[in-house]
């Protein structure tokens, strides 16, 4: 065997692929041959170089957790699925998958807002001996607008996004005249409404509804509203926190008298659910205080309220079918 | 309703064959079979058993850590749901590795389409003229880990998917052509090229690593 023929076969023999013959003749060059030997030293030692890389990647249980999520995902739309795995489908990457931005920060907190307004406007016949309440809790615009506000407190982040040139302050407050024509707030008087709308002094003005937005739809709000981002941004987490953390409130009170009404199995599920999101707000709120800056723990923070005020809704909402 | 079991996977074990000790009980024919019949468990199982080469094969490819853990996902969730065309459950491994080949490609694709270039993510990367730059001093091996990425990334597609299958993840030429879709001859042609592009661009560190 010539040294070109054997330097062609070099890395092919020792990758293992040649034919025994081939091996052969290669190995017996290699013997004889001191500058072939250490041709081959030089791709055993490129191996060694190569066998040193390490890589930044990680298989990590989040990487799991949104193989699972998706491949739940999937058989639920294969099929009939039940609620609290559609909750647990919906929960896993959103506590798994920390990759946002501002931008979608601002959005959540638009979110969170008009998920409460959804949820105390649409949660049942005795919204309206509880609108008094709420506005003493709250103190803002509590109503919904149209089928997307409606909507928002079970599909948060399809449809509760902010249009674009639109500063997330102006998405939140819908006006008195927005009340959904279905909901039972919509038999309430102007009055009530106005009493839940009012704001008080302090912070919640920050998010009442902007000047000449009363008479119209999201689209007829002003455009070019603009608050100290950094401020305004730590007020509306804490207004969504606490304006989830009312209706939550009022959700538990109606929770409360329908428990019984619920099958054991049913209970011990929703309980579980609920324990599970409790716990993660705890861990989230801990999170959010120490670092009240943090987009990843306001995001899943206001994600675990609006779930909690979801699967609270729907207790009251089976307990009254039963 | 069964909480989900995010929390649960042993990493340390994770992607290491053999690091199951009950062959009969953990088999890849046993696990699929399993995973067919709907057992997440199972799936489980072969997500740790191979996830480790995907990831790796995948960011080679890519070059981006969140984009590789991305498209690792969805390779996973393309084999699970079409776990039923696999007809040779002993290639499994094969089977997984073109499907996250597949995956990969459609990215980078896009990407071209996009203009985007496929680089490194990480900005600390120095440029390498070819060959050209002789170190001086000591470098730390998370610099050579970024000379061999920053080579890897200078392959053209095709090169780098051969090169990272037999060097990084010790593929049969055999097991290569499979995956890749590309003839026996060409994979051997575009593999003793991207050897000798990459032996150009890491000769100058090599004495280093020693």
């Amino acid at each position: 065997m010539k040294c070109q023929e054997c330097e062609l076969l070099i890395e092919e023999y020792l990758d293992g692929e040649l034919e025994a013959r081939a091996a052969g003749g290669v190995r017996a060059h290699l013997a004889a041959c001191a500058a072939c030997a250490e041709a081959r030293g030089a791709v055993v030692a490129e191996g060694a170089f190569y066998a040193a890389y390490e890589r930044e990647v990680e298989v990590t249980p989040r990487l799991w957790g949104g193989v699972e999520a998706r491949i739940r995902a999937g058989r639920s739309g294969e099929g009939e699925v039940g609620l609290l795995q559609r909750i647990s489908l919906w929960l896993a990457p959103l506590l798994t998958a920390p990759r946002f931005s501002p931008a979608l920060t601002g959005a959540l907190v638009v979110i969170a807002v008009l998920a409460t307004v959804g949820a105390m406007s649409l949660r049942g016949p005795s919204a309206g001996e509880n609108q008094n309440e709420i506005a003493k809790h709250d103190g803002a615009g509590s109503s919904g607008d149209d089928h997307r506000n409606a909507n928002a407190a079970t599909a948060p982040t399809q449809d509760a996004q902010p249009a674009p040139g639109r500063t997330p302050e102006q998405g939140i407050a819908p006006g008195p005249e927005q009340q959904p024509q279905s909901s039972p707030v919509q038999s309430a008087p102007r009055e009530e409404h106005a009493s839940v709308s009012r704001p008080k002094k302090g912070s919640r003005e920050k998010i009442s509804p902007a000047p000449g937005v009363n008479g119209g739809q999201l689209a007829g709000y002003q455009p070019n509203v603009q608050l100290p981002p950094v401020r305004s941004a730590d007020l509306l987490v804490r207004e969504a926190e606490k304006r989830y953390q009312a209706a939550i409130k009022i959700l538990e009170r109606d929770v409360r008298g329908r428990r019984s009404q619920l099958d054991r199995e049913t209970l011990a599920r929703f309980d579980e659910t609920l324990g599970s999101i409790d716990r993660t707000i705890a861990e989230t709120r801990k999170a959010v205080r120490q670092q009240s800056s943090d987009p990843v723990a306001v995001q899943y923070m206001l994600s675990a309220y609006a779930k909690k005020v979801e699967v609270m809704r729907e207790m009251a909402h089976l307990g009254q079918g039963n | 309703m069964e909480p989900l079991a995010i929390d649960t996977l042993s990493l340390s074990t994770a992607a290491r064959p053999g690091a199951y000790t009950n062959p009969r009980m953990n088999s890849v024919e046993t696990l699929i079979a399993r995973a067919r019949r709907d057992d997440p468990e199972a799936f489980r199982l072969l997500f740790e058993r191979y996830s480790r080469p995907v990831i790796s094969f995948v960011y080679d490819m890519v070059g981006e850590r969140a984009l590789a853990e991305d498209l690792t996902q969805e390779t996973f969730v393309r084999a699970y749901r079409h776990l039923n065309a696999l007809r040779e459950e002993s290639k499994f491994s094969t089977w997984l590795f073109s499907i996250a080949k597949n995956v990969a490609r459609e990215h980078l694709r896009s990407a071209e389409r996009r203009s985007t270039k496929v680089d490194l993510d990480d900005e600390t990367v120095r440029e390498l003229p070819d060959g050209a730059l002789t170190p001086v001093g000591e470098l730390l091996d998370k610099e050579l880990n970024a000379v061999v990425r920053h080579a890897l990334g200078a392959l053209d597609e095709d090169k780098r998917m051969v090169f990272t299958l037999k060097v990084f993840q010790q593929r049969s030429y055999e097991e290569i052509a499979e995956i890749t879709g590309f003839s026996l001859p060409k994979v051997k042609t575009d593999l003793h090229r991207a050897r000798a592009e990459m032996r150009r661009r890491i000769s100058p560190y090599m004495g280093v690593s020693q």
